[in-house]
């Protein structure tokens, strides 16, 4: 916290509302910076992507073997990252947390976000890309078999059902800010900026009525939204368990994904966190406390990470079952060894002591990105580790990612960035009721 | 005639907010002030599209299961497992949108004109609590400090 942010007793109404909307009201050159650089790296992407379409998928590294690569670890990885906002939201608002209050709306437009650009990569997968909606199960007579029995079609249910229940879930706490934004800036806006506002506001007046209603619905999306975040990341590991390949074939891969998930997803937070309240100037609003609260959440599922990675590995190298031990050698001394290594410090070795000795909103910060560092190549060992060494010797093979699938990941990270940074131009990234209401609590 | 009082914060609007109980009034805030017992069919309407989610998330499965021929070699057309991923998530899907509906509804929202003037509703986004009442009202809003005005 910078020295000149005042506390928050002493915030008035009127001030947070004026803070809160400044961002909104007011676009400065480091908006139309950001925005020029994210989309060059996304023009970049979109080329590469339209070059991958008419070439094949040959421009990737993909081979035999290595079927699945960068696309399918990006998948998992930003499948994980959504994980962050929603469930967390959801298990702060039931515990009656209230420090959540201002960080709340930032880790729901997260999973949102990072829900959108996921199984953007199974389409980049599918070569031919305008078929997608082949992968939809609905009877058909088109002889298209909906195959019901792939975890494929139950990873499409599930992420698509998070996502609608995400956006509404970060719709609806904001509906009173979005009625905000109507009545104090209006006139500060563009017609259409206003005419958005007005819509999206519905009929919201701040009844007493609307209020116990909006926070029963809030109660209530709390409770469903909570099995369904866990179930999808359950449903994505086991389109990897419920195969037969080694290291794969695991019972634990589902809490395994899932607690992956919310490892990566709060590491995802912190970063978001840190950038917008240096950028928005939101030092009064996002706290030391926050990256202090969160940090020890990120202490917890380090720990909890580490014990399933151990648990894991311990079997499969005690059983010495051929196939399993040779993907497992492959990792901790073949060509999978820098990347696993390099994944055991950056997810265990630079947080834990990081985090521990202080949590200040840097030390939070190089802990979290190094934990964002350490999943993906957690998810890329996962996927790569196994297809370069299946069962059969003679087939192993090896797999590098192309330029081509190097900046599409690329852009996915630019395009994350892009959204959020949108987000945060046309929403208050605080929520401005909930902060108030705290307030007064 | 109705009266519109607006204070300039909670605080010194709830005595007055009191005072109101026997008569027919309505509070604007923007935040909570005090959400009072609200019968509603939010929960029971959630449980029923959930209901209703699941069994059309099931009979779709099914459905296409029946209507695929597909060739199990002697095993069930129909497995549970996948069924009930579908069921579980499509009644998820069909809960919170049926929450958000009934919200919608019985929360009086599904209109894009607010009812309120613009400059009060601005006050209101800074923190004002306005407060519509009866003519007959004027004497206890004055007395709490309201600045009043005719709607």
């Amino acid at each position: 916290m910078s020295a000149a942010a005042p506390s928050v007793e002493t915030l008035s109404s009127s001030r947070v509302t004026e803070d809160l909307l400044r961002p909104i009201v007011e676009t400065t050159w480091r908006f139309w910076a950001a925005i020029s650089v994210l989309g060059t790296i996304m023009a970049w992407a979109m080329f590469c992507w339209g070059y991958q379409i008419v070439e094949g998928l040959g421009v990737t590294g993909y081979n035999r073997t290595s079927m699945w690569g960068s696309y399918e670890t990006n998948f998992v990885f930003w499948v994980g990252i959504s994980h962050a906002g929603t469930l967390i939201s959801a298990i702060l608002r039931v515990t009656g947390a209230s420090w959540r209050r201002p960080i709340t709306r930032a880790a729901e437009a997260i999973t949102v976000f990072a829900l959108m650009i996921g199984p953007m990569f199974v389409m980049i997968h599918l070569g031919r890309v305008w078929l997608f909606y082949w992968v939809i199960p609905f009877p058909n007579l088109r002889d298209l078999w909906p195959n019901f029995r792939s975890p494929l079609l139950w990873d499409f249910t599930c992420i698509n059902s998070y996502l609608l229940g995400s956006i509404t879930y970060l719709y609806l706490p904001m509906i009173p800010d979005i009625a905000a934004v109507r009545d104090a800036a209006g006139t500060r806006l563009a017609p259409w900026r206003r005419w958005i506002y007005r819509l999206l506001a519905m009929g919201w007046e701040g009844t007493p009525r609307q209020w116990a209603l909006l926070e029963r619905a809030i109660s209530i999306m709390c409770v469903i939204i909570m099995p369904l975040a866990v179930s999808v990341h359950t449903v994505v590991s086991w389109v990897f368990s419920m195969t037969m390949n080694p290291m794969w074939h695991s019972t634990i891969f589902g809490p395994y994904f899932v607690v992956g998930a919310i490892f990566s997803g709060i590491a995802a937070v912190l970063v978001a966190l840190f950038v917008i309240r240096k950028l928005l100037n939101l030092e009064a609003y996002i706290r030391p406390e926050h990256f202090d609260k969160l940090g020890l959440l990120l202490i917890t599922f380090c720990l909890l990470w580490g014990y399933f990675t151990f648990a894991e590995h311990l079997t499969v190298w005690y059983n010495k079952e051929v196939s399993e031990t040779a993907v497992l050698l492959g990792r901790l001394s073949g060509p999978m060894a820098p990347l696993f290594w390099t994944m055991i410090t950056c997810c265990l070795l630079i947080p834990l002591p990081l985090l521990i000795l202080k949590r200040t909103p840097f030390g939070t910060l190089v802990a979290s990105l190094s934990v964002l560092v350490g999943m993906w190549l957690e998810r890329y060992i996962i996927v790569v580790g196994t297809l370069t060494r299946p069962r059969m010797q003679f087939v192993w093979h090896s797999y590098t990612p192309s330029w081509v699938e190097l900046s599409i990941m690329a852009g996915s990270f630019a395009y994350f960035a892009f959204l959020y940074l949108m987000f945060a131009k046309f929403f208050p990234i605080v929520s401005i009721w909930e902060f108030k209401e705290g307030q007064r609590q | 005639m109705k009266l519109l009082a607006v204070f300039p914060d909670p605080e010194s609007a709830r005595p007055a907010i009191q005072a109101l109980a026997d008569v027919e009034h309505e509070v604007y805030s923007a935040e909570p002030l005090h959400p009072p017992h609200v019968s509603s069919n939010l929960l029971g309407a959630t449980v029923l599209g959930g209901l209703l989610g699941g069994l059309g998330g099931g009979v779709l499965a099914v459905f296409t299961f029946k209507t695929m021929h597909l060739e199990t070699g002697g095993m069930a057309i129909v497995t549970y497992p996948p069924t009930g991923i579908v069921i579980f998530a499509v009644a998820a899907l069909s809960a919170i949108g049926t929450a958000l509906a009934t919200l919608l509804w019985e929360g009086d929202m599904l209109h894009f004109r607010p009812s309120l003037p613009a400059d009060i509703r601005m006050e209101i986004a800074n923190g004002a609590v306005a407060v519509s009442a009866p003519e007959e009202s004027r004497d206890v809003l004055e007395r709490a400090g309201a600045r009043i005005r005719s709607l």
